[in-house]
């Protein structure tokens, strides 16, 4: 066992820090429209530029196919940086990408990979439905052939970003009489053509860029699908394990700084010793998560996949999030009782951590997933 | 980085894996409650002269992990501390003295201060009916010991962390071999998500516990600037986890859970006992607050985590 990085991983995280000083982005605006897009596009040229785009994907593609221990260095430098990974970028580079390379044409990698990691286009996601949550096989937007197109409507629901999205990874009904499994498809549909109508959520923190995107008619050429027709779950599959995968390796950085954030609040209250005797539980709360990283990430290197160990850190990672914030606006009083809408104050963090045990998979679907995969229980 | 336990951290384990095997299974420790008839000294000399090989702190955190999982004799925990002999390990009384745990007439005693362990000569106790009933333990006078220093203060500590990672593996799973095979209502009880659910935590729990310790005992061998932090951070999760997960694997037992003959108390009753080594939840959150934070080496790991 080691905790030790080689010299390389060193001079990496040496390198990186210094580049992050000097190009580190604005942070990102409230309002989910032109300014984002453009900071966001902005941010990923920049990391084009200096050769940090694509940190998780081959070589061959453009990227620099980083190991998952150069990855975590890479999350844990940007969380100190203060750098939220949920961006409009997020989608794109984390696991629409990773996806085509994995099932697109030829034809597809070169057209929708490049744009991906110069900073031309963004991506969001449209999988869930208002009907088709934890279920998600059981979705319902319709996807007709006529002729060289599939007409599509139906309603999407959670997508981040779709306010500026050029391309949307979509999943679509095609074989209605199908399995609920099969029949899906597996598309890009692009978001800027008539029948789209995009519909912004407002969440606990107020503005948000959740969305819902209905669909009238929508026409999507056949060579926009992404695998065979009626074959999308199987897709699907490799997009949801990419997204899962270890994009959030960093969250424990952020919950680090946090609990420290909340220390210093409660020394200038003056608070009482139970305040102080929760802190320190937080304290080991959170150690316990970037142990249990470090232990999921030494699994992933000996098997080379990721196995359903991976829901035993999420589930974590969202009691103890919801416990440190709760902390928090605790240690805040009748301060915490203001809504500010900045990212960066624990009552916004306190309302955003009740999305950690909800989104990416419920907490309850994740312990389904533990007894039944990894536990052994019965369906 | 890597924190799973290769062949070289695995020594002791190995070692012991035989006399664990022969002694220490799901079914001997069905047979010792129906009989109660405790565990031979021989069987305690022969695993605790195995468990001895362990040298580094991760071959010592390991092999505490083992030892927790299979219920060995919480004194086995004494040989990663004080490698001679039989070692009891003892804990301070708030009236004087101390309770001490392990054999009737051990080699030595390791006393577990709030400030640091201590060695204490062996002295004549009286037998005490304990929480667990299956580690023997004696009310004895005097609480002197002369301090063994903050390494192994250290490295005591996080073997105790680990038993207890130890302990709430082995409490998951004894109640996941129930939940698959206890049926009611026509199906395995634990078909059922509040059954799924519960022992989802479990494992959630152990995992994290597993995860910390072996952490805390990788930051210990390489001398890291927080390996204290570690360490205190470990026991917290461990404590937590070894509890909790005892409690879950009684109340999945349901009615067969709260009797003697059930092995699930085991569980609770060496939690509570190594946990009170560890100075109890209030002494293991001291020593987190007192070795919070230091952003000593910022390039490392730990250091990073906490900046």
């Amino acid at each position: 066992m080691d905790l030790a990085q080689s010299p390389a991983d060193r001079a990496f995280r040496a390198d990186l820090r210094a580049w992050l000083t000097e190009h580190a982005p604005p942070p990102m605006p409230r309002a989910v429209g032109p300014d984002l897009r453009a900071r966001d596009l902005a941010w990923q040229r920049s990391l084009h530029e200096a050769g940090y785009a694509g940190i998780n994907w081959p070589v061959e593609f453009g990227g620099r196919g980083l190991s998952l221990a150069r990855q975590m260095i890479w999350f844990e430098e940007t969380a100190r940086a203060g750098i939220s990974h949920v961006n409009s970028l997020f989608v794109g580079v984390s696991h629409a990408g990773p996806t085509i390379i994995t099932c697109g044409t030829e034809a597809q990698k070169a057209r929708w990979l490049p744009p991906i990691l110069r900073g031309e286009a963004i991506w969001c996601q449209g999988f869930s439905e208002p009907e088709a949550g934890s279920d998600l096989a059981s979705l319902q937007t319709r996807a007709v052939r006529d002729g060289d197109d599939l007409v599509v409507n139906g309603v999407k629901i959670w997508t981040s970003f779709a306010q500026v999205a050029d391309h949307q990874e979509m999943l679509v009904r095609t074989d209605p009489d199908a399995p609920k499994h099969r029949g899906i498809t597996w598309l890009v549909c692009d978001m800027d053509q008539p029948g789209i109508e995009i519909r912004p959520i407002r969440t606990l923190v107020r503005e948000s860029h959740f969305c819902e995107v209905h669909y009238h008619d929508v026409r999507v050429p056949i060579e926009n699908v992404v695998g065979e027709i009626d074959d999308g779950w199987r897709v699907a599959r490799a997009t949801l394990a990419y997204e899962h995968g270890v994009a959030n390796l960093g969250q424990q950085i952020r919950l680090a700084r946090t609990v420290e954030r909340v220390a210093e609040a409660a020394e200038a209250r003056d608070c009482d010793a139970a305040t102080w005797a929760r802190i320190a539980d937080a304290r080991a709360d959170v150690a316990s998560l970037r142990a249990m990283t470090a232990l999921m990430i030494s699994r992933i290197a000996r098997q080379d996949l990721p196995g359903p160990e991976g829901s035993l850190v999420k589930l974590r990672y969202g009691e103890v999030s919801q416990l440190v914030h709760t902390l928090g606006v605790d240690v805040l009083g009748s301060d915490g009782l203001e809504f500010v809408p900045d990212d960066d104050t624990l009552v916004h963090g306190y309302l955003a951590s009740l999305a950690a045990t909800i989104g990416g998979g419920t907490s309850e679907i994740q312990r389904d997933i533990v007894a039944e995969r990894l536990l052994g229980l019965p369906r | 980085m890597n924190l799973l336990p290769g062949p070289d951290d695995e020594l002791a384990v190995t070692h012991a894996r035989p006399v664990l095997d022969a002694h220490f299974g799901a079914d001997a420790w069905a047979e010792r409650l129906r009989t109660g008839i405790a565990v031979p000294d021989p069987v305690v000399a022969d695993l605790t002269a195995a468990v001895r090989t362990a040298r580094s702190a991760p071959q010592a955190v390991v092999v505490a992990l083992e030892l927790g999982r299979t219920l060995a004799p919480v004194e086995t925990l004494g040989a990663l501390i004080v490698p001679e002999g039989r070692v009891a390990l003892a804990v301070p009384r708030a009236g004087g003295g101390t309770f001490r745990f392990g054999a009737e007439v051990p080699d030595a005693v390791v006393v577990w201060r709030s400030d640091g362990v201590g060695r204490a000569a062996p002295e004549p106790g009286d037998p005490v009916d304990g929480v667990d009933p299956t580690t023997p333990m004696w009310r004895c006078p005097s609480d002197d010991a002369v301090p063994l220093g903050p390494e192994i203060a250290l490295r005591a500590r996080a073997v105790g962390a680990g038993y207890l990672a130890g302990l709430a593996h082995g409490a998951l799973d004894l109640a996941v071999g129930h939940a698959r095979t206890r049926i009611q209502f026509d199906r395995p009880i634990g078909a059922n998500q509040a059954i799924k659910h519960r022992l989802a935590d479990a494992a959630t729990r152990a995992e994290a516990a597993r995860a910390t310790a072996l952490y805390a005992a990788t930051a210990l061998a390489e001398g890291d600037a927080d390996d204290g932090f570690w360490v205190a951070a470990a026991a917290r999760v461990a404590a937590d986890a070894a509890d909790a997960n005892a409690r879950a694997a009684i109340q999945v037992h349901g009615g067969r859970g709260y009797t003697l003959d059930c092995p699930a108390h085991l569980f609770l009753g060496r939690a509570r006992i190594v946990c009170a080594l560890l100075g109890g939840v209030p002494g293991i959150r001291a020593g987190l607050t007192e070795a919070a934070p230091s952003p000593s080496d910022p390039d490392a790991i730990s250091g990073c985590a906490r900046r």
